[in-house]
C-alpha cells in the first residue's frame, strides 16, 4: 500500500530521477505498527517457516517502512515518525519543517497502517472498537473501527514547485503539536493538548480562527474524543468553532492509524480542489456535547480556502495542521 | 546555517542486566522512584524496564539542567525520543498472548504499551511535559533521529526546552531474531536510555548550569553514500569546516568499521569508537552526552558524532564546548 501510494503521490507531482540535488530530498513515514503482520507471521511460525529468520527483523525496526520506500534520489533525511494515531500528520509537519529549516528541498511525507490481528484484538480489549457502525459526534455513537491505507505528499518549496510547473494543490501554511500529559489511553477531558496544537498551526500560519472554512476532525465516534475534540475546537477557535463546517471522515473509511492524518490532509486538498466538504456519514443523532456543524451525512459545497486537520492518539499526542488553497 | 543550542542537563542510564549487583541496585532506585510519583499524587504503574530507564534519565536530565518545568511553562518543554527494537519484547507478549488465547488474550494493559510512542508519553505524563512530543524509529539512529527533530525544535523557538533522546530494552526474543537471521553477534540482553536537555544558547547560562556545551550541527542521509552526506549536512548546518573537526566519535556498531571508516574517510580524516555504541536506540545520544559531558571541552575544535545503520541511514551532529 505504502509503495503505490507513495509511486502515485511523485508520477502526480512530476518527480522526474535527478530531480533533486543529493541528500537534498527526503521522506517521512507515518505508522503505529508498520510491519507487524511480518511480526505476527514470525512468530506464530515457532520455526516451520523458512523465511522466519528475516520476517521479525521486518517488524521490529518501523524504519524499514520508511526504507523499503527509499530510492535514488531520496538520499536525505529518511524518517519513520511513530506517534500514535497522530502519525500521519506529524510527519507532514515534520517534513514541513525539514523544508522551512533549510535541511531539504523536498520531501515526501505522510502514512501508512494495516488491519490486523494485533490491534484489533488490543483494541477490543479497550472496548473501543463499535460493535455496529462508525457514527462520529453522533449521540449514539459507539466506537470506532479499524481501516488502513497508505497517503503520501509531495512537499516542496512553493518557488521550486513553480518554477518546474508543477501542479500545486495547496500549500501548508501551519503545523503544531502538543502532549497532554495525563493519560496513556485516555484524552485529556478538556481536549487541552488537541487545542494548543490548533492555536499553535493557527500562529504559526499568521491566521485568525475567522478564515477557517472547513475543519477535518480526527472524529473517531468514541464517546470521549469526541466530546474531547468540541471542547478544544471551542478553545482554540472560539465563536468561529459553532460556524465553521467540522466533518470526519472516518465513518466512511475507519480509523486507519497512522494514514489516518495524512490521508485526511488529503481530503483537505479535495475538498479545497474540488469546493466540497465531506459529510459525516452515518450520522443520526445530535449530541448537546458536540453540537457543532459537523455536515451530517450529505457533502456541502463550500469554497474552502483554508482548512484545518485535527489529530489525537494515545499517550497524550495531538497534532494540527493548517493547510491553504493554492492562490 | 542554523544557530547553536546549548546542552543545558543529560541523563544517561545503561544497565548490563547479566550483572546481578547492577540490577539489585535498580531495582532498589525504581522502587524509590515509585514512591516519588505515589507522593506527587500520580498514578503511574511502570510495568516495563524501558520506561523506567527513560523515566530516570529524564528526571536525571531535567534535575541537572535547572529548569524548574512546573514554573516555566508545562507547554513550553516537550519531548523527542527515539524508541524502536526497546518494545520488540513487549510487541511479542501481546502478539504470543493472542496467538493463544484469541482476542482474550489481549490485555488493556499492555497494549497500550506496544506502540512506540507509549514510553515518551510515559515521560511526558510523570514530568508534566505538555510541549511537543515526537517518537522516531529508526534502530540504531532513533536516537539520532530525536536529537535532530528536537534540535530543529528549539531553534524554531516557542519552547524553553527539549528533552531529545532514545531508550532500548534488548529482550531475548530480538537477540533470537537476530541469531535466525545469521547476525553473529547481537550481544546480551541490556538496557539503556539517554536524555539530553536542549535549550535556546541563551538560556541556563547561570552558575547552577550544570553543562555548557553546544549542538551546534546535525546532519542526517539514508543510501549508499549516507555517511557523507550526513556529515556533510552536519557541516553546512553548523558552518564548519572539515579541517576544523578536532575529533570524530563513532556512535553505532551497524556498519563494519572499515567500510563505515572509508565513508567517513571522504569528509574526515579519523574516528574513535563511542564506549556504548551497542546500545541501540540510546547509542547516539549516549554519545552526545559523553562529549558534552567532558571531552567537548577538553578538545580544540568541536567533536564530530557519527553514526549509521543497517538500513543504509547516517546521522551526524557536532557538538563543541561553550564558555
Amino acid at each position: 500500500m505504502a509503495r503505490i501510494a507513495f509511486d502515485r503521490a511523485l508520477r502526480d507531482a512530476r518527480i522526474l530521477p535527478g530531480e533533486y540535488a543529493p541528500g537534498r530530498a527526503g521522506i517521512v513515514v507515518g505508522t503505529v505498527l508498520g510491519g507487524i503482520l511480518s511480526g505476527e507471521r514470525y512468530l506464530r511460525s515457532a520455526g516451520t517457516d523458512p523465511d522466519r529468520d528475516r520476517t521479525l527483523l521486518r517488524q521490529y525496526p518501523l524504519r524499514a517502512v520508511a526504507a523499503a520506500l527509499a530510492r535514488p534520489g531520496f538520499s536525505g533525511p529518511v524518517l519513520t515518525v511513530s506517534t500514535a494515531c497522530a502519525s500521519g500528520t506529524d510527519a507532514i509537519g515534520i517534513a514541513f519543517r525539514n523544508i522551512l529549516g533549510g535541511r531539504a528541498d523536498a520531501m515526501v511525507a505522510g502514512g501508512t497502517d494495516t488491519v490486523n490481528e494485533f490491534s484489533f484484538s488490543g483494541f477490543c480489549a479497550l472496548n473501543a472498537l463499535t460493535p455496529g457502525v462508525v457514527r462520529p459526534f453522533s449521540r449514539d455513537r459507539s466506537g470506532f473501527a479499524p481501516g488502513e491505507g497508505a497517503a503520501f505528499l509531495v512537499l516542496e518549496r512553493e518557488k521550486a514547485a513553480m518554477r518546474r510547473g508543477a501542479r500545486i494543490l495547496g500549500r501548508v501554511a501551519g503545523y503544531a503539536c502538543a502532549s497532554d500529559a495525563t493519560h496513556l489511553t485516555a484524552p485529556h477531558r478538556d481536549g487541552r493538548g488537541l487545542s494548543d496544537a490548533a492555536t499553535g498551526a493557527l500562529r504559526e500560519a499568521g491566521m485568525a480562527a475567522s478564515e477557517l472554512d472547513y475543519v477535518n476532525a480526527h472524529g473517531t465516534g468514541t464517546l470521549y474524543n469526541d466530546w474531547m475534540e468540541t471542547k478544544a475546537l471551542k478553545t482554540a477557535l472560539g465563536a468561529h468553532a459553532a460556524d465553521v463546517p467540522v466533518s470526519s471522515i472516518k465513518a466512511v473509511l475507519g480509523h486507519a492509524f497512522g494514514a489516518a492524518g495524512a490521508m485526511e490532509a488529503v481530503a483537505c486538498l479535495l475538498s479545497m480542489r474540488d469546493g466540497v466538504v465531506p459529510p459525516t456519514a452515518n450520522y443520526r443523532e445530535p449530541d448537546p456535547d458536540c453540537d457543532m456543524d459537523c455536515v451530517p451525512n450529505r457533502e456541502r459545497r463550500v469554497k474552502v480556502r483554508a482548512a484545518l486537520s485535527l489529530s489525537a492518539g494515545f499517550g497524550g499526542q495531538n497534532a494540527a495542521l493548517l493547510l491553504r488553497g493554492d492562490g | 546555517m542554523g544557530r547553536p543550542v546549548r546542552i543545558l542537563g543529560t541523563g544517561a542510564i545503561v544497565l548490563r542486566s547479566g550483572l546481578p549487583e547492577e540490577t539489585a541496585a535498580w531495582s532498589a532506585r525504581v522502587a524509590e522512584a515509585t514512591e516519588r510519583l505515589r507522593r506527587e499524587g500520580m498514578r503511574i504503574r511502570l510495568i516495563h524496564r524501558i520506561e523506567e530507564i527513560a523515566l530516570l534519565a529524564s528526571w536525571d536530565a531535567v534535575r541537572e539542567s535547572g529548569i524548574a518545568v512546573s514554573s516555566t511553562g508545562p507547554e513550553r518543554v516537550g519531548i523527542a525520543l527515539g524508541v524502536d527494537e526497546g518494545i520488540d519484547g513487549i510487541k511479542a507478549r501481546h502478539c504470543l498472548a493472542v496467538q493463544s488465547d484469541g482476542p482474550l488474550g489481549a490485555s488493556p494493559l499492555v497494549f497500550p504499551f506496544t506502540t512506540q510512542n507509549a514510553v515518551a508519553a510515559r515521560v511526558s505524563i510523570g514530568l508534566d511535559l505538555r510541549g511537543e512530543m515526537f517518537t522516531l524509529c529508526g534502530g540504531q539512529l532513533s536516537g539520532a533521529a530525536a536529537v535532530g527533530v528536537a534540535l530543529n525544535t528549539v531553534r524554531r523557538g516557542g519552547v524553553t526546552a527539549m528533552l531529545a533522546g532514545g531508550a532500548t530494552s534488548v529482550e531475548k526474543v530480538f537477540l533470537d531474531a537476530l541469531a535466525a537471521a545469521g547476525v553473529r553477534d547481537g550481544g546480551s540482553e541490556r538496557d539503556g536510555a539517554c536524555i539530553l536537555v536542549l535549550a535556546p544558547e541563551d538560556e541556563g547560562r547561570g552558575p547552577e548550569a550544570g553543562r555548557t556545551s553546544l549542538l551546534i550541527g546535525y546532519g542526517d542521509a539514508f543510501g549508499d553514500r549516507a555517511v557523507t552526506y550526513a556529515v556533510e549536512a552536519c557541516l553546512e548546518d553548523a558552518g564548519v569546516l572539515p579541517g576544523e573537526i578536532g575529533m570524530v566519535w563513532q556512535s553505532s556498531t551497524d556498519l563494519p568499521s572499515d567500510v563505515f571508516r572509508q565513508d567517513l574517510a571522504a569528509v574526515v580524516p579519523v574516528s574513535m569508537r563511542s564506549p556504548h555504541a551497542d546500545m541501540d536506540s540510546a547509542s547516539f545520544p549516549l554519545a552526545v552526552a559523553a562529549v558534552a559531558g567532558g571531552q567537548a571541552a577538553a578538545t580544540q575544535g568541536p567533536v564530530l558524532i557519527v553514526g549509521a545503520d543497517c538500513m543504509g541511514a547516517a546521522a551526524a551532529a557536532l557538538v563543541r564546548g561553550a564558555s
